[in-house]
């Protein structure tokens, strides 16, 4: 798909090449598909915690989409993505709750905030090659809490704060959504809002990953010596990877204050960043839909340890004493999930949906049922490229996905 | 002038902890460029396998210790062999050693439920008075076995023939394949070393007074991360530096630094500690600036 030839990387006159947003009618369809069901689940399901961690799921393919640019597109790892969903949440009430701003002003501002700090911490993190970004993200969790804690005007410290930022646009209040003659709850109207902005963050993301400043991070994350050889300099291209990372990291924070209606310090902790992480490995590194997967994945994971605690005895149930608590659970299951995929399935759910289209074709005229199981060994492969970091691959320069079968 | 000392010593004590998990993630990433994440697994499991072999199955606290570190090197070992070495690339080995320490801790917490379970240390609350320093036992004990530890390992990096290899892979591991050296043998003994070291490392952490084995053990492995970055990412001389400097700075903040900075403020120091000297000499104290060549 995403091929850096030199041509491409040097001159801003070849952004015809960029590759089309959907390049195949299947996709085309999915996408009306997605954007129906954004306003027919909410309309359809009524139960409310269904709804909750739908809705939850959203707000976390929002900040994953945005971690993926930096992990999966850009090569570099950050293990404190919470830190920016967390100063993205706060502010979100600080502007919206405190200062009463309307929620087309808090949004942007808390996202764009986020992005500010992220900006401040990139040249530190991104200076050096090697897992610096890992460590330094992983810092800015800890010195996150100690100020969250700690700024109690703004976060209410430890025992944290009731988020009454409001969610109207104009005259449609998310929270009280009025369709023709119906009303809905604002579980369900959260539900279109927040599946509405991740829809809007996927159609740009898209359009960064296939532009120029995409392409950019790509060659960095494939080849850096290369890449800088054909003019693409490392730094600002891995700053700007980083920034917009932050700024989708913010946005979701603001979004994710709002859903629970009450946040803490320690909502914002290491164990939203393992989460995160999980996600985009689970769903699939370097690709736009693989967040999505992946939080719906994931955000079923709590619910089935729920669901599993009544039957597995080691699990404890919710209030009891004694074996391994839900969240602990979660975390083994994440942690499992990570190496597991990582070894066996590089990439992610999503690459079983990826059918590369030789193949694709060869198999509909052979069996048409029997698709995942011939395609895997080709998938695997083709994908080490795709989200191989250090690894320099000479005769393919740079493969978005695995749709792209050499 | 005697508090002044007094905070030095504390500093001392912790950076010797600092000091040894650090020297955990130097020694792994010089022989195989992978920043060890499952340290933070070693240490839990470290600290844990001592409180089983020592409080429930009744052995002598020397002995228990050096199991339980003889028996998270084999993890490390086995965790090198079947998993790590699976994996070609840096990024990956990253990612999949944090998955490690994600999926082991809370197994452990698990088997050995408890906020605080006591390691029976035998040092208890005993404080020794050198010229008006009090010095806790455990102090006392633990200063001297870290130091001997490290020159143990200094001694066996400089003169030793697996010591030799260690260091020839480090420095440019196809050419010591060439010259005969198992590069397999290597990273297999230096994740052991690592193994080793994280669970001594988990051993003195439950030994601080209120501490304990308890859950989260694995968090203060990652304190060793600016530890690295201020010693330089690869340098074994910059842990053991790094990691006093940054123990020692810590006890002065607790002490020097004003009430009203908040609570929590000395356990974020480390971490600004990093952020200084990443902006001000980014290839650490005694690392090395990378100049690379296609």
């Amino acid at each position: 798909m995403t091929v850096t030839t030199p041509d491409t990387v040097l001159a801003r006159s070849t952004r015809a090449h960029a590759p089309r947003l959907f390049d195949t009618w299947t996709k085309k369809i999915l996408a009306i598909v997605f954007v129906v069901a954004i306003i027919a689940i909410p309309l359809n399901i009524g139960d409310s915690y269904v709804l909750t961690v739908l809705t939850t799921a959203a707000v976390a393919a929002i900040a994953t989409t945005g971690l993926n640019l930096l992990t999966g597109y850009a090569g570099q790892i950050s293990l404190g993505h919470a830190f920016f969903v967390g100063a993205g949440a706060f502010t979100g009430q600080v502007l919206g709750g405190q200062l009463g701003l309307p929620f087309l002003l808090w949004l942007p501002l808390s996202a764009l905030f986020a992005g500010a700090l992220g900006a401040l911490v990139a040249p530190f993190a991104l200076r050096l090659r090697g897992p610096y970004l890992a460590i330094v993200s992983l810092g800015l969790v800890y010195i996150g809490i100690y100020a969250a804690r700690n700024l109690t005007g703004f976060t209410g410290g430890l025992n944290g704060t009731v988020v009454t930022a409001p969610v109207s646009i104009g005259p449609v209040d998310f929270a009280a959504l009025q369709i023709g003659p119906f009303l809905l709850s604002r579980e369900q109207g959260m539900f279109i809002l927040c599946w509405t902005i991740l829809a809007l963050v996927l159609l740009a993301t898209a359009n960064i990953v296939r532009s120029r400043s995409g392409r950019a991070m790509q060659a960095i994350r494939d080849h850096d010596l290369a890449a800088e050889v054909l003019g693409v300099r490392r730094l600002p291209s891995m700053m700007n990877a980083f920034i917009i990372s932050s700024v989708l990291g913010g946005l979701a924070g603001g979004l994710l204050g709002v859903v629970l209606q009450y946040i803490r310090p320690e909502n914002f902790g290491l164990e939203l960043s393992i989460q995160y992480v999980a996600i985009i490995v689970i769903g699939g590194l370097a690709s736009i839909w693989g967040p999505v997967l992946g939080s719906l994945f994931i955000g079923l994971v709590p619910v089935l340890a729920i669901w599993l605690a009544e039957y597995l005895p080691f699990i404890s149930k919710p209030g009891e004493q004694g074996g391994m608590s839900v969240s602990g659970f979660g975390l083994s299951v994440y942690g499992i999930l990570i190496i597991v995929f990582l070894l066996f399935r590089r990439g992610g759910l999503i690459s079983f949906f990826n059918i590369p289209r030789r193949r694709a074709a060869a198999t509909r005229n052979a069996s048409p049922t029997d698709t995942t199981g011939t395609t895997s060994s080709s998938d695997t492969a083709s994908s080490t490229h795709a989200t191989s970091a250090s690894e320099p691959a000479p005769e393919e320069p740079t493969t978005e996905k695995e749709g792209h079968s050499s | 002038m005697t508090d002044i000392l007094q905070t030095l010593v504390s500093g001392i004590a912790i950076g010797c902890l600092y000091a040894v998990l650090s020297l955990g993630f130097v020694i792994v990433a010089r022989a195989s460029g992978i920043l060890n994440l499952a340290q933070g697994s070693f240490v839990v499991l470290g600290a844990y396998l001592a409180y089983a072999l020592i409080h429930q199955a009744g052995l002598p606290i020397w002995v228990g210790v050096i199991i339980a570190m003889a028996a998270v090197a084999l993890f490390a070992v086995l965790l090198e062999a079947f998993v790590i070495h699976r994996v070609t690339d840096h990024f990956v080995a990253l990612l999949v050693t944090f998955g490690v320490t994600i999926a082991v801790a809370p197994i452990i917490t698990a088997i050995w439920p408890g906020d605080s379970l006591n390691l029976d240390d035998p040092w208890a609350l005993e404080v020794i008075r050198v010229a008006g320093i009090g010095i806790t036992a455990r102090d006392a004990t633990l200063i001297p076995i870290t130091a001997v530890l490290l020159l143990g390992f200094f001694l066996f990096f400089r003169f030793t023939r697996i010591g030799l290899s260690l260091r020839a892979t480090a420095i440019d591991s196809e050419a010591a394949m060439a010259q005969g050296v198992s590069t397999r043998t290597v990273y297999g003994i230096s994740w052991g070393i690592a193994g080793a070291l994280g669970a001594f490392g988990g051993i003195i952490l439950s030994t601080t007074v209120g501490g304990g084995v308890r859950p989260g053990l694995e968090v203060y492995a990652f304190l060793a991360l600016p530890v690295i970055i201020l010693g330089g990412l690869e340098s074994p001389l910059g842990a053991v530096v790094g990691g006093l400097v940054i123990g020692i700075v810590q006890q002065f903040s607790v002490t020097l630094v004003p009430e009203d900075w908040g609570s929590g403020f000395a356990e974020v120091v480390p971490y600004l500690v990093m952020l200084v000297i990443l902006l001000i000499r980014p290839a650490g104290l005694f690392g090395r600036k990378e100049i690379r060549r296609a």
